[in-house]
């Protein structure tokens, strides 16, 4: 019982710290792709 | 019924809706071609895509079922995350599907059946797509659209109204802007999810202590509760055709689900959907394992109070959905703070958008590119096409209405959505897997394998209890599965046919035209700038520049 405590815990924990940390990675990072997204498109256009 | 919902949280929902019309009207003018409207030109970069697919994926009918299992079954449910975790790590480390579809550059599932197969596998396979698709997520229409209404803290009578306002939304900016559209908005839908149910989840185990979750868990549901692998927990006490079928349909919601295809294949290139597939793995996991968390902590915050103790307890061990919905959303009604509450209600208006617009992008370009186009006479240019898709994103959201609004609440959620999906399934992997892997597969061995996929019908609890029979539905799904890649195997080997597409290569494995001869750069002189490059076999060629080589075609290279 104990055992699974601690394992949840530590996954639980764990799992939040890296996606949160990839969510932040992301997060900026998809910011610039949405704009060179944006100008390859309007690249297409012309 | 009253609600916490401040004029702060109005403005926070309201604005998210408003946005993303804004975002519709704005990419409106990006999308000038078929693959602009389906596929954003293929342009998307691994950290966009990864965005996208994690908003898409985290949809409101996942969140209300992975809530549900973590208030019934606790700390076990993280096993079925675990399990969806890895199903998607394996399928995009192997580069199984989405990798060859990629290569070979299609659109569309329905594209790849008429290119591989002959144009009637592509019509049949588009039809049978897009009806599972709207079967399937009407469903979601009542059921998400009634967790908002208990979310949010309005009353059940408004629920037609709250319905028809959101898909009026996800109608104008799907059919303005396309998959552009689709991409921006599900980057805001990320970031407002993130930033939601990570706070959500801080302040529950700062308000109710992570020791005192565990105690109360292991009070309430004992250690099957905790450990997945004890006897007397739910998910695993059945380890069978139920968990086998689970396995199964994780391994088609990798593979065949098109909205997700439309994702990896609007990627720039093969590596970055190479990239982006394999850290949506870890979407994958987080997508149930934050909304089982928060089920439970629903669970532990809910039982509090000694007359809701016994519904919420009688509800895990029946598995009444209807409770089990209500609880987690009352459970965030009643336990944010202001400002997080409306962040949170905005995040799952995303979710409930999510799981609509890209199906409508998806379903409006099978049908107009390979349904209606391959059937009329003049065949239709790109720009007709784009209007077409245009139309029919309406069109086709009318109809998910109808049948959505028709359909009843109580009916079982988790078997209709696994019963449809049984359905489109057992049509689509053995079309999918052999067409890719097996050259001697047959457009006659695909359509038997659409045949034999109306089997898994037979899983449907009314179509039973019609007919007399009590048949597990995990066992005739798998049973019709199995049937389906038999059926073809057997069929394309009596009735064999070449690629209706004249430049599949029928050797190759992916069917992509044979590789252009390969081109060697050999220094032939100290002097940097002479260099000569030549053709393997080739009398006479012609000195080139070095060009940076696609890394696409340097992969099918031997």
């Amino acid at each position: 019982m104990k055992l699974w405590l601690n394992f949840w815990y530590w996954a639980m924990a764990g799992g939040l710290f890296l996606f949160a940390s990839i969510a932040v990675t992301v997060g900026f990072g998809a910011f610039r792709d949405i704009h060179a997204m944006l100008q390859k498109l309007r690249g297409r256009r012309r | 019924m009253d609600s916490r919902f401040t004029l702060l949280d109005w403005c926070i929902l309201s604005a998210f809706p408003a946005v993303s019309i804004v975002v519709g009207f704005l990419s409106r003018r990006y999308v000038g071609q078929m693959d602009d409207f389906v596929l954003a030109g293929r342009t998307i970069r691994p950290r966009l895509g990864l965005a996208s697919i994690i908003a898409s994926e985290m949809g409101l009918m996942v969140f209300i079922f992975s809530a549900q299992q973590g208030l019934t079954r606790a700390m076990s449910a993280f096993a079925i995350a675990v399990l969806s975790g890895l199903v998607c790590l394996a399928i995009a480390a192997g580069g199984v599907v989405a990798q060859p579809l990629r290569r070979i550059g299609v659109r569309t599932l329905a594209e790849f059946y008429r290119r591989r197969f002959s144009r009637g596998v592509g019509v049949i396979g588009g039809l049978l797509l897009v009806a599972t698709g709207v079967l399937s997520v009407a469903l979601l229409l009542k059921n998400g659209g009634s967790f908002l209404l208990n979310l949010i803290g309005l009353e059940e009578h408004r629920l037609p109204t709250v319905i028809c306002l959101l898909l009026g939304v996800v109608v104008l900016y799907t059919s303005l802007g396309g998959i552009v559209s689709v991409f921006m908005k599900d980057y805001l839908q990320f970031v407002l999810l993130t930033v939601g149910l990570m706070l959500t989840m801080l302040l529950s185990v700062q308000t109710m202590e992570w020791d005192n979750i565990f105690q109360t868990i292991d009070y309430l549901r004992g250690r099957g509760g905790v450990n997945p692998l004890h006897p007397e927990a739910t998910f695993f006490q059945r380890l069978g055709p139920e968990t086998l079928w689970l396995v199964v349909a994780l391994v088609g919601s990798c593979t065949v689900v098109q909205s997700l295809l439309l994702r990896t294949g609007a990627t720039e290139n093969v590596p970055a959907m190479r990239k982006t597939f394999k850290w949506a793995s870890l979407g994958f996991l987080m997508r149930m394992l934050i909304p089982m968390f928060i089920g439970i902590c629903s669970l532990v915050y809910l039982t509090q109070w000694p007359s809701l103790k016994a519904a919420i307890l009688w509800a895990g061990r029946v598995e009444d959905q209807d409770v089990a919905r209500l609880a987690t959303a009352t459970f965030l009604n009643r336990f944010l703070p202001v400002g997080v509450l409306g962040l949170v209600a905005a995040a799952m208006i995303g979710a409930f958008m999510s799981a609509l617009d890209s199906c409508l992008v998806a379903w409006s370009a099978v049908v107009s590119q390979d349904v209606l186009a391959p059937l009329s006479r003049r065949r239709p240019d790109d720009r007709q096409q784009v209007m077409m898709a245009r139309l029919l994103v309406p069109l086709l959201a009318l109809l998910t209405l109808i049948w959505g609004l028709a359909i009843p609440r109580t009916y079982d959620l988790w078997h209709y959505v696994m019963g449809i999906a049984a359905v489109y399934f057992a049509g689509a992997m053995p079309a999918v897997f052999l067409g890719l892997y097996w050259k001697r597969a047959s457009a006659a061995g695909a359509y038997a394998a659409f045949f034999v996929s109306f089997g898994s019908l037979l899983g449907f609890k009314p179509v039973q209890a019609a007919l007399g029979l009590a048949w597990r539905p995990a066992v005739v799904h798998l049973i019709i599965l199995a049937g389906a890649f038999a059926a073809m195997v057997v069929v394309s080997l009596i009735r064999p046919s070449r690629p209706a597409d004249e430049d599949w290569n029928a050797d190759h494995p992916f069917g992509l035209p044979p590789a252009a001869p390969r081109r060697l750069r050999v220094e032939v002189a100290p002097d940097p700038l002479h260099t000569a490059s030549f053709t393997q076999g080739a009398t006479s060629p012609p000195p080139q520049p070095p060009q940076e080589a696609d890394p696409a075609a340097q992969e099918d290279q031997p």
